[in-house]
């Protein structure tokens, strides 16, 4: 798979340290909604470094959008979301990844469950299920910090009615006037909105490892088949 | 927990610049335990000079991979069969197949 130059066409704020990167690549061939590029960066002295990030569009064929979180100690994010202007551009590698990825084809109904930057990929397959008006089920279960940290806040509310639906729980949220759900995605919420369906809900998490792998083992406990929870894990050093 | 874990997915950037198929679906079979699944869903350690992915259950290595600039190393011998599904004809050329289905 080759290396492509993207330009940036918009650099899009979206929380303090959250930026997306709307990118044009000639010869683009699409995407698939939950899959990642790789971006390469080249110092002048031949030194570089690669990080993957989820595509955060729904699958288009003249662009992509990716959501970049800085980690300050990264080598990466920092440039990425703060040192790149409009007409930039950057080595791209993808689209990248089968395995994570929501078809317009499905029929069953799913569940998604995002941890912080975990939210990404699974932005792209709900803006994709909106944008197709599907008809199955789709529910959004993000888990963000603050308030603060919540990504496309605005953009989910609109998104969300008719086969849509968003809740938002936050795990750090100091006293505020939040009147959603406050806490960790736990067994209890789980099992109610798993009840209805266990025998034919897709799963797909994603977030850091401990996210994943507490989340994935409590769905698997309430009945679901462990080949329809998809995972994918971000690592400490995944997004740097 | 190892937080340090990741999985296969991670990997797929630079198997694609080896295999021509999709590996996040690739099926693997741990030549250790014998426990089949997607190469996505193997366990990935990537704070290393290379990669490693394990099975997540026997932690047997399945596959390291260790690059340098201009040459790859691949062990495999941690995996008794790799299964990769292949382009049809009809699409061999097309390097997302899926993106234009139905």
């Amino acid at each position: 798979m080759h290396w492509l130059v993207a330009t940036v066409t918009e650099t899009i704020p979206e929380t303090v340290e959250a930026v997306s990167l709307a990118l044009e690549i000639p010869d683009w061939t699409g995407h698939r909604a939950g899959q990642h590029v790789d971006v390469r960066l080249t110092a002048e002295d031949g030194y570089s470094v690669e990080r993957s990030y989820s595509i955060a569009s729904a699958p288009r064929s003249d662009e992509v959008e990716l959501t970049v979180v800085r980690i300050d100690e990264g080598e990466v994010s920092p440039y990425l979301t703060t040192g790149l202007e409009v007409g930039d551009q950057i080595e791209i590698r993808g689209p990248i990844g089968g395995y994570f990825v929501w078809e317009k084809a499905e029929t069953r109904p799913v569940l998604l469950l995002g941890g912080g930057s975990g939210v990404v990929p699974l932005m792209a397959m709900f803006r994709y299920h909106a944008q197709l008006d599907h008809s199955t089920q789709m529910r959004l279960i993000y888990s963000a910090r603050t308030e603060r940290d919540i990504l496309y806040k605005e953009e989910l509310t609109a998104l969300a009615g008719g086969h849509r639906d968003v809740l938002i729980t936050l795990t750090r949220e100091p006293v505020s006037p939040w009147s959603g759900r406050r806490g960790r995605i736990d067994r209890d919420l789980l099992s109610r909105i798993t009840k209805p369906f266990t025998d034919d809900l897709l799963c797909f998490i994603c977030g850091p490892t401990p996210f994943v792998e507490a989340t994935a083992d409590l769905l698997i406990e309430l009945g679901l088949q462990p080949a329809m929870v998809k995972t994918e894990r971000f690592g400490p050093t995944g997004g740097g | 927990m190892d937080t340090a874990r990741l999985d296969g997915n991670v990997a797929a950037g630079i198997l694609a610049d080896i295999f021509q198929p999709e590996m996040t679906i690739a099926i693997t079979t741990c030549a250790n335990c014998g426990a089949v699944r997607p190469l996505g869903e193997l366990f990935a350690y990537v704070r290393a000079p290379g990669v490693v992915l394990r099975c997540p259950t026997c932690e047997a290595a399945l596959l390291r991979l260790v690059q340098t600039p201009g040459r790859t190393w691949l062990d495999l011998r941690g995996t008794s069969v790799l299964q990769m599904e292949l382009a049809g004809p009809e699409d061999a050329d097309d390097s997302n197949p899926r993106s234009e289905m139905s």
